[in-house]
């Protein structure tokens, strides 16, 4: 069994080596097909696994092996140590399958790049490090995959790093999230001076006997990688402007997979987050900001990719407040779905730029219905599922966090189950005005000159590129059907031992009447979009929301976050630098010999030369005074 | 009068200052050069002087291998004043300074 | 029998050889990079017999100087093999580079650098003070004929500066040694293991001083920008990546075992030092308008980094600042070979004249991204190791210095990736358009790989490293450590 999870773990380090070794030596088309077999491969590998895990009993599920000693300093060890669970089983099925799909789709999307193979090995060392990410057993090694995961997403923001926008969107992305690497670092640092450990199996079993106040700091730390990665507030700058990296890549690092990863380890450390509750809150309390923020930004954007960005925050911040609660089941359930139908609706909105040629402007789209039925159709289901319409997958996980808030039932859970149904409101809105506007409504002149001969030309796109969305519109109508209220516990019940202090689960009536209040507040916000965008108007119009200006031009420039930090921290940053180079480093660096004792030298040898004038006369002088004064000297010592 | 001690050391003084006051004020080389011999052969004959008096043979020794190099040193020296007349057509010392610090 | 004397007398011949006979240009630089793989096969095979727990392993000793009380006392132990082992790989790899650069006057340029090899297998294997000041002081002297000859345009100020500056160090520290070595209480004795708690403070300073210029350590850095900017690329590579070592490894070899009562009461000192430098290298990086200006002076912030995590005189401090000088050589060398070639194809490193360089040279990208990640530490690296290491070194230590120095990880970051786009990436430079410099190919290639190809080894398996050297740096900073806890 674990030697399934390595091979599910090497596979794409060896598919993104010898991509990168054999290079152009690889025909084109081949790179992609390489690429999405090794991926294949590691999803049969890992879906045996799991299999395996869960035909063995409750108690013996969580498998830990080590590999090698990685790192050994004193007392400090890390192993490259396997952590094999219910959870580890879950991030394994969905960064293999999705990821799968998402191989898949890149051959037809980016077909005709001339970088195809660069492109695939980036692909496959996201996965690689993804999967070290989720299958570690040690606190370092997880560090290692969260860097390594960040590092890919540099790399492939950037790949088109002709683009100077694409170039600083990367920059800023990995800075952020190095930001929340050293959060993490720190985080780790503090477990392993208090308990003297960084493998899972000593930190889970020393979180209890923490003291309360080093729990809550060390967890607080953690909780900084984990907001810089899941780009929530107020480390989620980066996550709209990773939007220039290729389609297939916002589907799956900035989407399915690694924006989830904070929601990951909190759900993998919940011993740790239970040992501090303020902690807790402190989630709770950012996903509600965040998913209420994000929502309202979804608003008011332009770019399609982008109103998606800020969709996929808001989801997370839903899963943030499920852990935060507790239920993280409800939370990692969500991940679950989001993953479905949050790469479903990249991969449809991918399919739309294709058809326009590069266009992700929703003004200029507009009455796709009728040009591309079967994009629409699916990203209907998937829409249907982010709003969390009955029954399909997103209603059910989302609904499962909000009854968990009911559940919990203080103070603050109630804040974060009011705040959570009106992003519900918020999500149905700005959801069904991307759709109204993309695929409603009477066509824009652009997209009326491009569209129809492109879709005449090539279809709505390869098959290589529909078939992962069909599939994917399966998974986001079905997967839900795991949870039902009532009906079925399959995942409760897969997820339960990985939290020792137990979870909150709501009881069916809270889950029922939670999907009864969402859903309804999800249909009126279907209508408003309906009334608010379903009408025609001019293409060029800005997109309103409501009558104050300074609200829109506060939402359009995502409530100015990216002006505070470039006031706050680039700009004297680069003051600071500036200053010292110019006026401090020189003066402190060349002080010493270079200047004084130069200086000095050259004085003294000045001096003395004056001397030296070669007058032969006067050096016979000086010896016969020299002489003199011995002589003297001789007799008055004599004397 | 019997010549003694002091009077061979009087003569040999003031030759020496002779030569000195030669060496400090005659800019010609060939004269300081005349005037560094006026000095090393007054110190010649305090040497001779010394080794009558006290009765060994080293002092005399001693000013032979003296003249014997000042005999190089005026072969040395008055080639060089020789060469550089030639080279800078000047015979004057205090021209002659090209190695002035 | 292969000794440690073998791995100093070898290289010195051979350089010496090459310097005086008159081989063919070509013959000359392959004979040196032969005698360089051969060094790197020998220093294999020293790492593959040691014994991390024995201690000094590999030595002799003969007397040398008898009257003085000086002996030909040399050995290794897990520091002193970890930096002699990369010692070679950057010196082969340098060769390697000059091999294909052509440089001329190939006899003395390819002879220099092996006899500066010699002298840092002398630094790193020393057990007598007086051998460890031959080498101290004799690896500058080839180092600065390089530097004085082959080097750019202002070379000659450039070597003057070096010169001042380490000379003021190394002659305080030659009395300091002379001091230690002529009052040992049983006649004159100059071996390490004589001289350990015997040292006044000032004999400490005229050490640390030396020790401090060589690293380098803040605020002595004013020689190493001419240096590293002046010299030719194979011999900044030497001199920033192995060279500068010579100056972390005697703090953590020489100056904390044998001052222990010292440096745990000044350890605040050079930590603080550290830790401005490490700030201080990483924000000036930030601003420099050239490859080599970033390289330079994160080498001055890296080096900082080093002798914080000595000072911390602890486990993980002295183990994780030896890999962190191994890493750095590795990477500072690679980085300064790239430049260079950079230079030498497109004819200037100024960022405003480069970019877009990624564009259909896969290999060129491929090899920078991999050593840019490496600098800037990202998780998983063998850089990150050894940074991790020192950082819960700063962090036992006391929490504040832990993450104050975690900003420099994320400055570190920012400068680099400045490279990294600076270079690679946005738009043509109209130099690159001009010149189009061709992919990283053949020679300079084979210069580069070996370097990267450790790092990413380390990277895989640093434990490896960590294990042969953490018994041996333990026992650098055990009586320091000793005094700093009864403090």
């Amino acid at each position: 069994m674990t030697g399934l999870v390595w091979t599910a773990l090497a596979l794409p380090l060896a598919g993104a080596a010898v991509l990168a070794v054999l290079g152009t030596r690889l025909p084109a088309r081949g790179a992609g097909w390489l690429a999405s077999l090794v991926m294949l491969v590691a999803f049969v590998c890992s879906a045996i696994a799991t299999i395996m895990l869960a035909s063995r009993p409750h108690e013996e599920r969580a498998v830990v092996e080590t590999a090698w000693t990685w790192l050994t300093a004193g007392s400090f060890q890390v192993g490259l140590e396997l952590w094999f669970d219910e959870l580890t089983a879950v991030m394994l099925l969905v960064v293999t399958g999705i990821g799968f799909l998402i191989h898949v789709y890149s051959i037809g999307y980016m077909r005709g790049d001339e970088q195809e193979r660069r492109f695939f090995a980036y692909l496959n060392l996201f996965v690689f490090s993804m999967l070290l990410l989720v299958v570690s057993g040690d606190l370092v090694l997880l560090l290692a995959g969260w860097g390594l995961v960040g590092l890919s997403s540099y790399l492939l923001i950037g790949f088109w790093h002709q683009k100077p926008s694409a170039i600083k969107a990367a920059k800023k992305a990995f800075v952020m999230n190095a930001i929340g690497d050293v959060g993490l670092a720190l985080g780790i640092l503090l477990l392993f001076i208090e308990l003297g450990t960084t493998a899972y199996t000593g930190v889970f079993a020393g979180a209890g006997s923490l003291d309360s106040w080093t729990a809550t700091i060390a967890a607080l730390l953690l909780l900084v990688g984990a907001v810089a990665k899941s780009a929530q507030l107020p480390l989620h700058t980066w996550l709209p402007d990773a939007m220039e990296g290729p389609t297939p890549v916002s589907a799956l690092i900035h989407a399915a997979t690694m924006v989830t990863a904070g929601v990951y380890l909190i759900a993998r450390m919940n011993p740790l987050f239970h040992a501090a509750p303020y902690a807790l809150e402190t989630i709770v309390v950012i996903g509600v900001l965040g998913l209420l923020m994000a929502g309202a930004i979804a608003l008011v954007q332009t770019d399609i990719k982008r109103i998606i960005a800020f969709s996929t925050m808001s989801q997370i911040a839903y899963m943030f407040v499920g852990v935060g609660l507790g239920a993280y089941w409800a939370g990692i359930f969500h991940l679950f779905t989001h993953a479905f139908f949050k790469a479903l609706l990249f991969m449809g909105a991918g399919l739309v730029i294709h058809a326009l040629h590069g266009e992700q402007d929703v003004r200029n789209m507009g009455g796709l219905r009728s040009v591309m039925p079967k994009t629409y159709f699916c990203m209907l289901i998937g829409a249907l599922a982010l709003v969390g319409i009955f029954p399909l997958s997103g209603g059910f996980s989302k609904d499962a966090i909000l009854a968990s808030a009911l559940e919990v039932g203080t103070p603050l859970a109630w804040v974060a189950y009011i705040g959570g149904l009106a992003g519900a409101l918020l999500t149905g809105i700005y959801t069904f005005r991307l759709m109204f506007l993309v695929f409603h409504r009477r066509m824009s002149p652009y997209a009326e000159a491009v569209a129809p001969t492109a879709v005449k030309h090539h279809g709505e796109g390869p098959s290589s590129m529909l078939w992962p969305v069909y599939i994917l519109t399966l998974g986001a109508a079905v997967v839900g059907l795991l949870q039902v209220p009532g009906l079925t516990h399959v995942f409760f019940d897969w997820l339960e031992p990985i939290a020792p202090a137990g979870m909150v689960e709501p009881s069916a009536a809270q889950e029922w009447l939670t999907t009864l209040v969402a859903v309804s507040i999800g249909v009126a916000g279907i209508a408003i979009a309906g009334h608010l965008y379903l009408r025609e108007f001019d293409a060029t119009e800005r997109m309103r929301l409501g009558r104050g200006r300074l609200v829109d031009h506060a939402l359009e420039h995502r409530l100015y976050w990216d002006d505070l930090y470039a006031v706050a921290f680039e700009r004297p940053a680069q003051w600071l630098a500036a200053v010292l180079r110019r006026d401090v480093d020189r003066p402190v660096a060349g002080w010493l010999p270079t200047d004084g004792l130069g200086t000095l030298t050259a004085f003294l040898g000045r001096s003395v030369s004056v001397i030296e004038n070669g007058v032969v006369r006067s050096y016979a002088l000086v010896i016969a005074l020299g002489m003199a004064g011995l002589l003297l000297a001789l007799l008055v010592r004599a004397g | 009068m019997s010549v003694g001690l002091p009077f061979y050391l009087s003569v040999s003084a003031i030759l020496f200052a002779i030569g000195l006051v030669g060496v400090l004020l005659r800019r010609s080389p060939l004269t300081t050069l005349l005037s560094l011999e006026v000095m090393l052969n007054s110190v010649n004959l305090t040497l001779v002087a010394f080794s009558r008096q006290v009765g060994g043979s080293d002092g005399q020794v001693f000013a032979l291998v003296v003249m014997g190099i000042a005999a190089a040193e005026v072969v040395v020296g008055l080639g060089l004043v020789v060469a550089m007349t030639r080279r800078e057509m000047v015979l004057d010392t205090d021209e002659l300074r090209s190695l002035s610090g | 029998m292969i000794t440690a004397t073998t791995l100093i007398t070898v290289p010195l011949i051979a350089g010496i050889v090459i310097l005086i006979v008159p081989f063919a240009q070509r013959l000359a630089g392959y004979l040196a990079l032969l005698v360089a793989l051969g060094m790197v096969g020998a220093v294999a095979g020293f790492v593959y017999r040691f014994e991390p727990m024995a201690g000094y392993q590999f030595g002799d000793d003969a007397e040398w100087i008898p009257q003085l009380g000086i002996r030909w006392s040399v050995a290794l132990d897990g520091v002193g093999l970890a930096l002699a082992a990369v010692t070679a790989l950057v010196v082969a790899c340098a060769i390697g580079y000059g091999l294909w650069a052509r440089r001329d006057r190939t006899h003395a340029t390819f002879g220099l650098l092996l006899i500066t090899e010699a002298f840092l297998f002398v630094v790193f294997a020393a057990r007598d003070l007086f051998v460890f000041y031959v080498g101290f002081e004799g690896m500058l002297i080839p180092l600065l004929v390089l530097l004085a000859v082959w080097g750019g345009d202002e070379r000659r100020k450039a070597t003057v500066q070096v010169v001042a500056y380490t000379a003021f160090g190394t002659l305080l520290m030659l009395v300091a040694i002379l001091w230690l070595g002529l009052t040992a209480p049983d006649g004159p004795d100059f071996s390490m293991a004589a001289a350990v708690g015997r040292g006044n403070d000032l004999v400490f300073w005229a050490f640390a001083l030396a020790f401090a210029i060589k690293s380098p350590l803040f605020p002595f850095h004013g020689w190493v920008m001419p240096a590293y900017r002046q010299s030719s690329p194979e011999v900044a590579a030497v001199l920033s990546g192995v060279a500068s070592k010579a100056g972390g490894f005697a703090f953590l070899a020489v100056l904390v075992p044998l001052f222990p009562e010292q440096s745990a009461r000044y350890a605040w000192l050079f930590i603080a030092l550290g830790l401005i430098g490490f700030l201080w290298g990483a924000l000036l990086a930030f601003r420099q308008p050239d490859g080599r200006g970033v390289i330079a002076y994160s080498s001055i912030a890296q080096m900082s980094f080093v002798v914080l995590g000595i000072f911390l005189l602890n486990a993980q401090g002295s183990t994780g600042a030896t890999f962190q000088m191994v890493n750095h050589a590795l990477v500072s060398a690679a980085l300064f070979l790239l430049a260079g070639w950079l230079e030498s194809q497109a004819g200037s490193g100024d960022f405003r004249r480069l970019g877009g360089l990624a564009r259909s040279r896969p290999i060129l990208a491929t090899v920078a991204l991999v050593l840019g990640m490496a600098a800037l530490a990202v998780p998983g690296s063998s850089v990150f190791a050894s940074e991790f290491l020192i950082l819960l070194a700063a962090f036992a230590d006391a929490w504040w210095l832990g993450t104050i120095a975690s900003l420099g990880i994320v400055l570190a970051a920012m400068y680099m990736l400045r490279w990294i786009s600076a270079v690679l990436h946005e738009r043509e430079g109209d130099l690159v358009g001009q010149l189009r410099p061709p992919d990283l190919r053949s020679g300079a290639l084979l210069a580069v790989l070996p370097l990267a190809l450790a790092l990413i080894a380390l990277s895989v398996a640093p434990a490896q490293l960590t294990e042969r050297v953490d018994p041996s740096s333990q026992m650098m900073v055990a009586g320091a450590f000793a005094d700093k806890e009864a403090r």
